[in-house]
């Protein structure tokens, strides 16, 4: 009886990894490769890019930035883009550059409105960098805010805290809430 | 045994497809977890953090908790802490450039720091020192030479001597209390 159930047991692990197989097959809704996918597409996308480059350079609007990504799709209005694996860098004419990096922005062409999220990693040229899972870049403004948790290091601090709002041409970042920090080379001996 | 590690195998292969790992990001309370190296000082709380990088000023303002000479740095004033309402520290850059992380970066350095608004400094007593509290509404502490100036109604308790006077200057090195229109009461009841 014990050899026969050890017997069945590669067949038993074989069955586990294909209900696992199907099991992620369902939930990503796979449908199958035929013609019909072409209407399963959503009505609001549009164009799909690949190395997507776009820059905005207007010193009365705004400051100048660069936004590129290995991938970018429209909508159908070309109003919004999405983003994945993006890097936008900032240019203030007097001030240090800031380049943010991440898995995923949503860039609207109208308003100019960036959307960023995903393990977002920001450096700019003079040492500061930022750590965080969301923000927003608003190109009228000048303005990079998030309400999320944060991480900013600098020169000679770390600070953590929730809630942010850079803004690039200033040179000017303040932590909103919770702020916990060190200081380094802060020996007064 | 051959067939129960086969079964090993394929579960083993199954667990790691089923529940892949996830990296989570750093979050941001990790960055200030050690505390323990030397030299340094620690927020421990602030309600709001800025930074003016064009002027080189940074500010943590509301109920600002910090330690100062954090860790094991051996002096009379290790472990020193500091309440306010507001933190100031002004900064320069140096105009020297390190490369961190394939950034370069400008290095700063500290010039002074500022406390202000219902100043508590104190550090307890130890196996070798007696405590030393203050109270005053700005210390301005001087890193280049090793001093806190106090202003705004200071008082010094050094262990059992109280000093007050309109300003009071604390010589970390050399531990002396020097200002103006002092008034100390020593250990002894002494007033002089």
């Amino acid at each position: 009886m014990v050899k026969t159930s050890l017997k069945y047991l590669p067949l038993a692990g074989i069955i586990i990894l294909l209900v696992v197989i199907g099991y992620f097959l369902v939930k990503t809704g796979y449908k199958g490769i035929d013609n019909a996918v072409l209407n399963e597409v959503l009505p609001d996308v549009g164009l799909t890019i690949k190395n997507f480059h776009s820059s905005q350079d207007d010193p009365d609007e705004g400051t100048r930035f660069v936004l590129d990504a290995d991938e970018g799709t429209y909508s159908q209005d070309k109003q919004r883009v999405i983003l994945n694996n993006f890097i936008l860098k900032l240019e203030p004419l007097n001030s240090s550059s800031m380049e943010i990096k991440g898995n995923r922005a949503e860039y609207d062409t109208i308003s100019k409105l960036i959307d960023l999220s995903g393990n977002l990693q920001g450096k700019s040229s003079d040492g500061f960098e930022i750590f965080t899972e969301h923000l927003t870049y608003i190109y009228k403004e000048s303005v990079i805010k998030t309400d999320e948790p944060v991480r900013i290091t600098g020169p000679f601090f770390s600070v953590s805290g929730k809630g942010l709002r850079f803004n690039a041409e200033k040179e000017t970042l303040q932590i909103l809430s919770d702020v916990t920090a060190l200081i380094e080379k802060g020996s007064l001996i | 045994m051959k067939i129960s590690s086969a079964f090993l195998i394929i579960f083993t292969i199954t667990i790691f497809i089923a529940f892949p790992s996830h990296v989570l990001p750093e979050t941001a309370q990790e960055a200030v977890s050690d505390s323990g190296r030397s030299g340094q000082i620690t927020i421990r709380h602030s309600d709001t953090f800025y930074v003016d990088n064009k002027k080189g000023s940074v500010f943590f303002s509301g109920d600002v908790d910090a330690v100062f000479l954090s860790g094991e740095v051996k002096t009379r004033w290790d472990n020193m802490t500091v309440l306010c309402d507001k933190l100031e520290v002004i900064y320069e850059k140096t105009g020297e450039t390190e490369k961190t992380k394939d950034v370069l970066a400008s290095i700063a350095s500290i010039v002074n720091i500022v406390a202000t608004g219902n100043v508590r400094i104190n550090k307890p007593e130890d196996n070798e020192y007696s405590s030393v509290s203050v109270t005053c509404e700005r210390a301005e502490f001087y890193q280049t030479e090793e001093k806190i100036d106090l202003t705004g109604n200071p008082i010094v308790k050094y262990g059992d001597n109280i000093f007050k006077g309109s300003k009071l200057t604390l010589e970390l090195e050399t531990e002396k209390i020097t200002g103006d229109d002092v008034n100390a009461i020593l250990v002894s009841g002494e007033n002089r």
